[in-house]
């Protein structure tokens, strides 16, 4: 068990390709820490830095108390589970399991006590004789995992993990994930691209882009109060609406304002963000805070939009319908009882609690209540 | 419409496709199945090659075979090629293979190049060049030793009496063979060393990085992983070099005609069937020998492929 720390951490390739520039992070002993971000971000790469698999161009990696910087891979007591699961083919799931432990000069005993453990932890004891090919991806994904367990190390490295198993299993796995590490306690941290892995695993999720760290945070923090546009669009399915415009006052009160779309501020949002008053922005918007006039609770008088719907996607209990306002389109997720076709038009309210408002040029959230949220 | 029913040999003749592949079949019943059949005829015959008498003696080549002594000095000449010069080329190609298979290894396309160059010139030009480097008179390597020995008299560790070099390399049975190895290892090694890292380039980086967390070490890794997963690539690698030992003609005709005992099984059966300085011309006993050497290559390689044969490797 032990916290994890990076500090000031850049990474640039031969070649000069900036993959990590000047992060910092600190995992906390027995957190589950996740990093996430499109392909190329830099996650993966800050997870192999960890491990000892690439080398830091500047700054200092601790795990527990030492600075692990100069530390080769099998010194830093940290296991890691690959994409590819990385299993030995000529091994079988024990032998695979045990390596470790072998080179490590565990006795027979205390490796057959700890593997026969992990794999009843993972129910794969009946497989301990069986090669890798012979097992199924799910099967394959226990036995990396067993192989990172058995060592009994301060932390676990999950590089996307899951993203080769269909999605049925996926959903399976991360369950089982969130369980491991719930029986465990071991810190971990947790490489994904894909935002519902993050959501539901991480006690706190690391957004990242182009090698930056755009944010720090948990799960709902980050959902509803993204520090950028970037953690905006990135966390959420479908991603927050952005809509141009610009916040004007009048009289007392305060709007945005767009083409067709004139949206009252509340408040206190307007107070946030007095020093925009006047400039163009990007006003952003759940698809969950767009509703139909007529089924929403909301007062229907004002922030009201009518809209033309240009798709409609039905998924059973809800469904996705593409709108068009003042020649910007939106997302709205509204309830599948809702008739909706495509061509009508209809006045659509915006839930003026939940929305957030981002500097045009910069894209930082300017309408958030806590500094703290953000990294 | 397709006919059911039994599958009869001639059946391939009447299949329409028999058409495609006849020149292909002509060519190779002529020139590779009769000769091969014929050879079988002969190695029970007694003949000169170019009389028209060929006597049908049965069995007595092979009879004669077995007792005599060069033929089996030629043999073990063959195996200890396949033995001594195999272990060489597998021990040295497997260290090169693993060197140059990391990419950051300095030099890295040249030692490729360096490696690989002997195979693509002809064995004769080889031989050529090693029979200089070998001549004990003025040859490459007994004057190095000499420039060596005489700079260890005027250093004063060896007495002036002892500093002529003159090592007769391909003199003697004890000195050839080492000699010859040498030449074919050097010869032949570009060869597997590209086999083998075909072989390394094929094993997923992501293996030796779950190893080096599990705590392996260059040296473990190679043990543990990549000659395992080399297992499939040696199996074939190590076969083409026994049938390449059990056929070695080339490299020591040119530089011993198989004096001084240095034959193989080759040069002593084109001594015996064909060359005009013994003037021996057994044309029937020189191809008993290749029948014997026929299911020597087939019993060995199939030996061979049924020890090491085991389940396919699959990431």
């Amino acid at each position: 068990m032990a916290e994890v720390s990076i500090e000031n951490v850049t990474k640039i390739y031969p070649g000069g390709v900036l993959a990590v520039k000047d992060a910092s992070l600190r995992v906390e002993d027995q957190e589950f820490l996740v990093l996430v971000g499109p392909s190329g971000c830099g996650k993966s790469t800050t997870l192999r830095m960890v491990a000892g698999l690439e080398e830091i161009t500047e700054g200092i990696i601790r795990i527990g108390d030492r600075v692990v910087n100069d530390v080769p891979p099998k010194d830093r007591d940290i296991a890691m589970v690959f994409q590819n699961y990385a299993l030995y083919p000529h091994m079988t799931v024990y032998k695979n399991m045990a390596f470790g432990l072998k080179l490590r000069g565990y006795p027979k005993a205390e490796i057959d006590t700890r593997v026969a453990e992990a794999a009843k932890i993972l129910g794969i004891t009946n497989l301990l004789d069986r090669k890798p090919k012979a097992l199924s991806g799910g099967q394959r994904q226990r036995v990396a995992v067993g192989r990172a367990i058995v060592r009994k190390p301060a932390a676990f490295l999950f590089d996307e993990p899951l993203s080769n198993l269909d999605a049925k299993l996926r959903v399976e796995m991360r369950a089982e994930l969130a369980k491991l590490h719930h029986r465990l306690q071991t810190t971990t941290i947790y490489v994904t691209h894909d935002q519902v892995e993050a959501m539901t695993l991480g006690d706190r999720i690391v957004v990242m882009n182009d090698g930056l760290i755009q944010q720090v945070a948990p799960p709902l923090v980050l959902y509803d109060y993204p520090a950028n546009v970037f953690v905006a669009g990135f966390i959420g399915t479908p991603p927050m609406n952005f809509l141009k415009g610009s916040l004007v006052r009048e009289g007392q009160k305060a709007y945005f304002k767009a083409d067709g779309i004139k949206i009252k501020l509340a408040p206190d949002l307007a107070g946030r963000v007095e020093a925009h008053m006047g400039k163009e922005v990007k006003f952003g918007v759940r698809p969950e805070n767009v509703m139909v006039k007529g089924y929403t609770s909301l007062s229907e008088d004002e922030n009201v939009a009518a809209s033309q719907v240009t798709v409609v996607e039905p998924l059973g209990d809800e469904q996705i319908v593409y709108l068009q306002a003042g020649g910007q389109d939106f997302i709205a997720k509204v309830d599948s009882h809702v008739r909706l076709e495509v061509g009508d038009t209809t006045q659509m309210v915006f839930d003026v609690g939940r929305v957030h408002v981002f500097d045009k040029d910069t894209g930082v959230n300017i309408s958030l209540r806590e500094k703290a949220a953000v990294a | 419409m397709i006919v059911r029913g039994k599958h009869r040999w001639w059946h391939f003749f009447t299949h329409p496709g028999a058409v495609l592949v006849a020149p292909a079949f002509i060519l190779y019943t002529a020139f590779f199945v009769y000769p091969a059949a014929m050879a079988f005829y002969v190695s029970l015959t007694r003949w000169s090659g170019f009389s028209p008498v060929r006597t049908f003696i049965g069995l007595d080549n092979f009879r004669e075979l077995y007792h005599e002594s060069l033929y089996w000095r030629a043999v073990s000449n063959n195996f200890i090629f396949m033995f001594g010069a195999g272990a060489a080329i597998f021990f040295f190609a497997l260290l090169f293979a693993a060197a140059l298979s990391n990419r950051n290894f300095p030099g890295r396309r040249f030692f490729k190049t360096m490696l690989f160059a002997p195979y693509v010139v002809s064995i004769v030009a080889i031989a050529v060049l090693w029979t200089f480097v070998y001549d004990p008179n003025w040859g490459l390597l007994n004057s190095m030793l000499s420039f060596f020995a005489r700079f260890l008299v005027r250093l004063g560790l060896l007495s002036p009496d002892r500093a002529q070099v003159g090592v007769l390399w391909l003199g003697s049975w004890g000195m050839a063979m080492p000699s010859l190895s040498a030449v074919m290892v050097w010869a032949g090694i570009g060869f597997y060393v590209i086999l083998l890292m075909a072989g390394i380039d094929r094993i997923p980086d992501d293996l030796y990085e779950a190893a080096r967390i599990d705590g392996a070490n260059e040296k473990q890794s190679f043990f543990h992983i990549t000659l395992p997963l080399l297992r499939d690539v040696l199996v074939i690698a190590i076969s083409i070099h026994i049938i390449g030992a059990l056929k070695q003609f080339g490299l020591i005709w040119a530089m011993t005609r198989g004096t001084n005992y240095t034959h193989t099984m080759e040069t002593y059966m084109y001594d015996v069937a064909f060359e005009p300085r013994t003037m021996s011309f057994r044309m029937g006993y020189g191809t008993a020998m290749t029948v014997v050497l026929f299911f020597m290559v087939i019993l060995l390689t199939f030996t061979f492929n049924i020890i090491m044969r085991k389940a396919e490797v699959e990431y």
